[in-house]
């Protein structure tokens, strides 16, 4: 009884399908994550990777399937439930209060989804708040810029502050849409690390999306490569990036176009 | 940014209710109804501004301020009821229904399309109110004179009473509106603005707090409508016409947002200029409306207000060397 408990997947997603005006973006995927797995999901655009994290985080409801959280059906719960729930996301493009510095994002971060317990219509209590912010910020290494307004950051750090946002209340599951996309090459490999260290450390659960296979190779323990919305190949790094059809249909493609 | 033990805005909003309830004999009549104007337009236009934090436009507050002097004059002409307090709390509760049932649907739009619903609202409601004899038609109804909790003042005090109402109805409004500003949720409403999506992603429905936030304003509506039917002791279908909740937007955009207090000011300047105006130029006043609109558009964008803040730079830096020191 014990052990099935603790061999409950963290997420299960079952017979995922997702249509948009006839084009199948999620061709029934099916996909069993454990906890403190670091799975890298590959493709080539509109392959459907973006949608099953859309689907995953609650941004869409699937056409048909079930996604589990930790054995509990979450399928179609809207995205401010899962969050709550434990299931934190991140953006291709950092999902930021623009015209306000890092460390005010991050107090307002902290203070929505890792206070839910406090009342709302209790003080915005800017010196706890600018603490706890602050040590978050220090744990993604970019506690330097706190007093930065978050449009005039580098976009390394602009994707650290989303993830360090989402991620404000210490959750089982962390979904990344392609963390270092727009970050220069020099600083992918610090973010990633950065990231790699944060996540180590709690046991988090990571699912990414990533272009740059060197990165998915590093920082990857799992490997999901989707075609046309259909898994077509899943495992370690090594056994998928030595798949015949994954090193034509998807690493070929990105390797020929810079690998990014 | 750091917590301070004495709210300043707190403070400022009850040394000016204190000061004002203290001023009251040596101020001549027109001031003293001047300022009650001012305070019951001040309520709708501080409803604006919270609208206008979570970046919603709306030109429907005239709906609510219809309604919280609609609620007092019915109370007083249909049930005899003539009490002011209770004519504040059943304005307030009316209105927080209407804006409660409306909000599910009003609450999705954003942008141009929630300023035009806003004014659809308040327009269908004067449609309303100038064809049924309920409301008086276009002539309104009087409101004559109010009791407070039990206590009917003489006609010599009824003038102080009603000037006091306003004044401290007002500062309660005021303080409340400051506490949930500064709340997480008024944090939250701040930010709508700019980032719905993440707002999403931190657990909290943005359309659940637009609600929220358009029921919040439309209390503030009502107790200004009260205010408004109190002093001038009449309510009409004017108060819904859709220039009425121009003039909330308008009284936020002289000046600005800078806190609970802006609206006060900025309602005081309209009264103050329609006033003079009026008196010296009653054929051309809108025009100096339009003019002082355009100063402060093209000069002082962020209102009124950001003479304050002009200000105290100038005093900081004449200040800053002293404060500083002789520089090495």
């Amino acid at each position: 009884m014990t052990q099935t408990m603790t061999e409950t997947p963290i997420l299960e997603c079952r017979g995922i399908a997702k249509s948009f005006d006839g084009f199948a973006a999620a061709n029934a995927i099916d996909l069993t994550i454990s906890e403190g797995e670091v799975v890298g999901i590959i493709g080539s655009n509109g392959a459907g990777k973006t949608t099953l994290l859309n689907i995953v985080s609650g941004h869409l409801k699937p056409s048909s399937g079930q996604v589990l959280f930790a054995g509990e059906d979450v399928t179609g719960v809207p995205s401010r439930k899962l969050a709550r729930k434990g299931i934190a996301r991140s953006f291709q493009v950092p999902q930021l209060f623009a015209r306000s510095t890092a460390l005010e994002n991050m107090m307002l971060a902290v203070s929505l989804l890792a206070r839910p317990h406090e009342s709302i219509l209790s003080r915005f209590d800017n010196d706890k708040l600018a603490k706890a912010a602050h040590e978050a910020l220090a744990h993604y290494g970019i506690d330097e810029h706190t007093d930065a307004v978050v449009g005039e950051l580098p976009q390394g750090v602009r994707k650290l502050l989303d993830i360090a946002m989402a991620t404000a209340a210490q959750p089982r599951l962390v979904l990344l849409d392609e963390p270092t996309s727009g970050v220069s090459s020099e600083e992918k490999h610090d973010v990633m690390q950065r990231l790699a260290d944060r996540f180590a450390t709690s046991g988090t659960t990571v699912v990414f999306i990533e272009h740059d296979m060197e990165i998915v190779r590093r920082y990857a323990s799992r490997v999901v490569a989707l075609t046309d919305g259909t898994v077509i190949a899943d495992g370690a790094p090594d056994v998928v990036f030595a798949d015949e059809t994954v090193a034509e249909v998807i690493v070929g493609e990105d390797v020929t176009t810079g690998g990014a | 940014m750091k917590n301070r033990l004495i709210d300043p805005t707190i403070l400022a909003v009850a040394a000016g209710a204190i000061a004002l309830s203290f001023a009251y004999p040596a101020m001549p009549g027109w001031v003293t109804f001047l300022l009650q104007i001012a305070i019951a337009a001040s309520l709708p236009a501080l409803g604006c501004m919270i609208l206008l934090r979570a970046g919603l436009l709306s030109f429907g507050q005239g709906f609510f301020y219809f309604v919280g002097a609609y609620a007092l004059a019915l109370l007083y002409q249909h049930f005899g009821i003539t009490d002011a307090f209770l004519g504040i709390v059943v304005g307030a509760v009316v209105s927080a229904v209407f804006a409660g049932l409306l909000g599910f649907f009003i609450a999705r739009y954003r942008g141009i399309f929630f300023a035009m619903l806003t004014l659809a609202i308040t327009m269908v409601a004067y449609g309303i109110a100038v064809k049924m004899d309920l409301f008086g038609r276009s002539d309104g109804l009087n409101v004559g004179r109010l009791t407070y909790l039990g206590f009917s003042p003489s006609r010599e005090q009824s003038g102080f009473a009603l000037f006091l109402l306003c004044v401290w109805i007002w500062a309660v409004f005021g303080v409340l509106t400051h506490l949930y500003l500064r709340s997480r949720f008024g944090k939250l409403i701040s930010a709508i603005e700019d980032n719905e999506t993440r707002i999403e992603y931190l657990g909290w429905s943005v359309k659940k707090a637009v609600h929220i936030n358009y029921m919040v304003a439309a209390v503030l509506g009502s107790a200004g409508g009260a205010l408004v039917a109190a002093s001038a002791h009449y309510a009409d279908p004017s108060l819904s016409y859709w220039t009425t909740s121009g003039e909330f937007v308008f009284i936020v955009l002289i000046s600005g947002q800078a806190n609970v207090l802006s609206p006060l000011f900025g309602s005081v300047f309209l009264e103050l200029m329609r006033t003079y105006a009026t008196a010296y130029f009653p054929d051309e006043w809108q025009l100096i409306l339009g003019g002082v609109m355009l100063v402060i558009i093209l000069f002082l964008p962020s209102g009124l207000g950001h003479l304050f803040v002009l200000g105290r730079r100038v005093l900081l830096n004449r200040q800053s060397p002293s404060q500083t020191g002789p520089r090495s």
